[in-house]
C-alpha cells in the first residue's frame, strides 16, 4: 500500500489528488496537505475585485469533496519535508500549534506562490498601499477599496487609478490586464468613467509580452503581432501605459519607478493594485543528519528545483533552449517528491530579460496559469499512477511547457450582452524557434476579442467549478 | 502628460513614437464584436479553436 502526500489544493494539488484517487482507489492513500480547506477559483477574482461576483462564487469547501471521494484532507502548512530516512514524512503544523509528521511514499509539492509584498516596499493591501486579487480575501479589500473610489467619482471628485505589476520580477501580467480592462469596464456601467485617469505599469519588455513573450497571430491574412493587439485596447479606451518599468516603492498615494532605460518616473493614484513578484512557499528541507538541505532542492526564490536545466539560467538569452525546460517535474536527487503547477522551478524566464544601468533585472517571471498547472498536476499523477500501479522504475509521463499548448481568456468586462474578452491560444506556451519561425505553431496560436470571449469565460468558470468539485463525469472535463 | 514615459494616443501626433505603430479597432469592429448572431458563430468557432488546442495535449508517454 502506498502513500501519496499531495501539498496544496489550488489547481495542481486539486487536480493530482482527484486523479490519483480515482485511478488508486482504496488499496493506496492520498493524502492531501492545506492550511485552507477552501479551493479559490483565482481567475475569477479579476471579477471579485470590481464587485461583478459575490466572493462565495469562487470558492467552495473541499472538506465534503475530499470525504466523498476517500481522500485524506489535513488542514495544516507542511513545515518540514523529511526526504532522506527510512520514513519519509512532512512535518504538517495545525491551527492549534500541534504538529504531525505524515509519511509519505510520493510527494507532490504544489503549494502555489508566496506571495512576495515585501520584495517592493510599501507594496501589498496587508502592510503597504496597493491592492491585489491575487487571494479571495484580497480581491474583497481590493473591491471595498475600488467602490469607495466610485463613490468619490460619483461626487463629481477625480480619481487616479494605478494597475500592473509592482515588481520588475513579477509575473501574472495576464490577471492585471484583465483587471485594469473589468476596471474600466465597470466604471462605465457605473457612469463615473469621465471621472477617471487610467494608468496600466508593467514590467513587460512591451505590451501584449504577458511573460510568454509574446504572440504572433495571424489575422486578416496578415501574421500581427499580440503588442497591437494589446495596445489597440488601450488607446480604444483611453488607458495610458508604462513598460519595461520595475516599481521601486510603493508609498501612500504614489509609486516610484525606474525602467530598463535608467529613466525614473513617479505615477500618483487614489487607488491602485499591482501584483506582487512570487517566491516559493518557505517549507525547509532537512536530511537524515539534521541539515538544512533548501539549497540543495529549491532555488533561491524557493520553488523547488525538477527535472530542468538550472545551469542555463547563467547563459544569455539567445542560448536558451527547450530542453532546459522540465518534462517530468520530480526532484533529481529524490525522485519520489514532485512539484507542480507554480511551485516547480522554471529553468529561467520565457521573456528576454532587461536590465537597468543600475543593475535591477526587469523581466516577467513565467507564468503557470491554472491550465498548465491542472496539466502539471495530471501527468504528474499519472506518472505516480503508473509507478504505484505498474512497478514503473520512473515517471512515465511528460509534460513540457515547451510542447503543450494552453488557452487563455482576458476578461475585458462582466456583462451577457456588453461584456468581452480577449480569447488568446497559443501552442506551445514556451516559444520554439528553433521548430516555428514565429515562436509558435500558428495553426493553433489565435487571438480575438468580442462578446464571445466573454461567454467562454463564463462557461469556464462555471466548468471548472464542477471539474475541482470532483462532480459526475468531472474527469471528462479536460485540464 | 506629466511623465513622458507614460504612453496614450489620446491626440494623434503624426510621426511621434507613439504613432509610428498603432492599430484602433474601427467603429465597425466594435459593433461586431458585440453583435449576437455573429458571437454566436464565434462561440462555437472558439470552442472548436479550444478543442484543437488540447487535443494536442499534455500526458504523453516519455519517448524512452
Amino acid at each position: 500500500m502506498a502513500s501519496i502526500v499531495v501539498l496544496g489544493t489550488g489547481f495542481a494539488g486539486n487536480t493530482a489528488a482527484l486523479n490519483l484517487k480515482k485511478e488508486l482507489g482504496d488499496k493506496h492513500d492520498v493524502i492531501v496537505v492545506s492550511p485552507r480547506k477552501n479551493f479559490s477559483y483565482v481567475p475569477s477574482l479579476v471579477w471579485v475585485g470590481v464587485g461583478s461576483m459575490q466572493p462565495e462564487k469562487t470558492q467552495f469547501d473541499l472538506e465534503p469533496i475530499y470525504k466523498k471521494h476517500g481522500i485524506i484532507f489535513k488542514e495544516g502548512a507542511a513545515e518540514e519535508i523529511h526526504p532522506d530516512s527510512r520514513d519519509q514524512y512532512v512535518v504538517v503544523k495545525y491551527s492549534d500549534g500541534k504538529t504531525e509528521q505524515i509519511k509519505y511514499d510520493y510527494l507532490i509539492n504544489a503549494t502555489g506562490p508566496k506571495l512576495n509584498y515585501v520584495a517592493t516596499p510599501g507594496l501589498g493591501p496587508d502592510a503597504g498601499y496597493s491592492d491585489s486579487i491575487c487571494t479571495l480575501p484580497h480581491a474583497v479589500k481590493t473591491r471595498d477599496n475600488y467602490l469607495k473610489a466610485v463613490e468619490k467619482m460619483k461626487q463629481g471628485k477625480r480619481q487616479k487609478f494605478v494597475v500592473g505589476t509592482g515588481h520588475g520580477m513579477a509575473t501574472c501580467q495576464g490577471a492585471a490586464f484583465e483587471f485594469i480592462h473589468n476596471l474600466e469596464f465597470d466604471l462605465n456601467r457605473r457612469g463615473v468613467r469621465r471621472n477617471a485617469d487610467i494608468t496600466w505599469i508593467s514590467n513587460e519588455p512591451a505590451l501584449g509580452d504577458f511573460g510568454v513573450g509574446g504572440v504572433v497571430i495571424k489575422k486578416n491574412g496578415n501574421l500581427v503581432s499580440g503588442k497591437l493587439f494589446a495596445e489597440s485596447t488601450f488607446l480604444e479606451k483611453g488607458i495610458k501605459w508604462v513598460e519595461r518599468a520595475h516599481v521601486r516603492k510603493v508609498e501612500e498615494g504614489s509609486l516610484d519607478y525606474v525602467n530598463i532605460e535608467g529613466e525614473e518616473g513617479k505615477l500618483d493614484f487614489d487607488f491602485s493594485m499591482l501584483i506582487p513578484p512570487f517566491a516559493g512557499i518557505p517549507i525547509a528541507y532537512i536530511d537524515k543528519d539534521g541539515n538544512d538541505i533548501k539549497s540543495q532542492m529549491c532555488v533561491p526564490s524557493g520553488f523547488m528545483k525538477v527535472d530542468a536545466d538550472y545551469s542555463s539560467a547563467a547563459k544569455p538569452f539567445e542560448e536558451w533552449k527547450n530542453s532546459d525546460w522540465p518534462k517530468k517535474y520530480n526532484n533529481p536527487v529524490y525522485k519520489n517528491i514532485f512539484a507542480a503547477g507554480i511551485a516547480f522551478a522554471p529553468p529561467h524566464p520565457i521573456s528576454k530579460p532587461f536590465k537597468a544601468p543600475d543593475g535591477t533585472l526587469i523581466v516577467p517571471s513565467p507564468p503557470r496559469t491554472g491550465m498548465a498547472s491542472g496539466i502539471i498536476g495530471h501527468t504528474v499523477a499519472l506518472s505516480i499512477i503508473d509507478i504505484v500501479k505498474k512497478g514503473a522504475d520512473e515517471p512515465t509521463q511528460q509534460a513540457s511547457m515547451t510542447e503543450f499548448g494552453a488557452i487563455c481568456i482576458t476578461s475585458m468586462g462582466k456583462s451577457m450582452t456588453r461584456g468581452s474578452a480577449a480569447l488568446l491560444t497559443m501552442d506551445p506556451v514556451v516559444p520554439n524557434y528553433e521548430k516555428y519561425k514565429f515562436g509558435r505553431n500558428l495553426n493553433y496560436t489565435f487571438g480575438d476579442i468580442g462578446l464571445a470571449g466573454h461567454w467562454v469565460k463564463y462557461m469556464l468558470h462555471y466548468l471548472f467549478m464542477w471539474k475541482m468539485k470532483g462532480k459526475f463525469l468531472w474527469q471528462f472535463i479536460p485540464d | 502628460m506629466e511623465d513622458k514615459n507614460v504612453k496614450d494616443l489620446t491626440e494623434y501626433i503624426p510621426y511621434s513614437k507613439e504613432a509610428r505603430s498603432f492599430m484602433v479597432p474601427t467603429k465597425y469592429t466594435v459593433f461586431i464584436r458585440m453583435f449576437i448572431p455573429w458571437q454566436l458563430v464565434k462561440f462555437i468557432y472558439y470552442n472548436l479553436k479550444m478543442l484543437m488546442v488540447l487535443s494536442k495535449g499534455h500526458g504523453r508517454f516519455m519517448d524512452t
